[in-house]
């Protein structure tokens, strides 16, 4: 899916700035589209280290994009111990019961 | 076949893990689907003298570059990686930040062919570690 995203987004591109004309400028281009890719992943990796150490350490994770992190009971990295009897509901263990 | 294909995709979206690095992967292939099928056109363009050593050197860069990163992506998370279950993260961390650089510059040079395509040799080299550790995330 990635791939076919990534063959309308270059091949607009190409398009747009006349690469038969001006090849010097697909340097550029693959350039702005492999600054994208590399970055993109490594925030998406980092993210999901974080979730991997709180599934590791029985933790919860919440990321720094999300609303009201530390009134929520999130430590300064985000993450806070998991209860499996509070969120037993959403997990469908009906441990309260 | 589409509602199967929804089915799964949901999924993979459930667990933050499974969902942040098929995200990952998604821009990592996005970045390599400009690599393999545009980065031919911008040697042949660019470099159109070095037709032959561009088809012969790229290759092996790909074939050998390509196998030795990702086989020592999994080995050095496996070896080091013991109990630091953020290390794993860091392997495709690290092999994407030093790879970064390297792309845009070997794609940025247009009057040295041998200086890019070293480059590029290096992109591969340091740029593909992420599938095993990334898989073992999963």
């Amino acid at each position: 899916m990635s791939s076919v995203v990534a063959a309308l987004i270059i091949g607009a591109l190409f398009k747009r700035f006349d690469v038969v004309a001006n090849p010097a400028i697909i340097g550029k281009i693959l350039a702005l589209i492999g600054g994208i890719a590399y970055t993109g992943s490594a925030v998406a990796f980092y993210l999901a280290g974080k979730y991997y150490i709180a599934f590791k350490r029985n933790l919860k994770y919440r990321s720094i994009f999300t609303f009201n992190r530390k009134s929520r009971g999130y430590d300064s990295k985000g993450f806070k111990p998991f209860d499996p009897k509070v969120h037993s509901d959403e997990l469908g263990l009906n441990l309260n019961k | 076949m589409f509602k199967k294909f929804i089915n799964s995709l949901t999924e993979i979206l459930k667990s933050p893990i499974s969902r942040y690095t098929t995200m990952g992967a998604s821009f990592r292939y996005f970045g390599q689907f400009a690599s393999d099928y545009y980065l031919p056109l911008f040697y042949l363009s660019n470099y159109s003298t070095h037709k032959a050593e561009f088809a012969l050197v790229y290759s092996v860069i790909n074939m050998v570059c390509g196998f030795v990163s990702s086989l020592a992506g999994g080995l050095i998370s496996d070896k080091f990686g013991k109990g630091k279950p953020m290390f794993k993260a860091w392997v495709c961390i690290a092999g994407n930040m030093i790879a970064m650089p390297l792309f845009v510059a070997s794609v940025m040079i247009t009057d040295n062919f041998w200086l890019s395509i070293s480059l590029t040799a290096l992109r591969f080299l340091f740029g593909e570690p992420w599938r095993s550790p990334s898989v073992t995330m999963i």
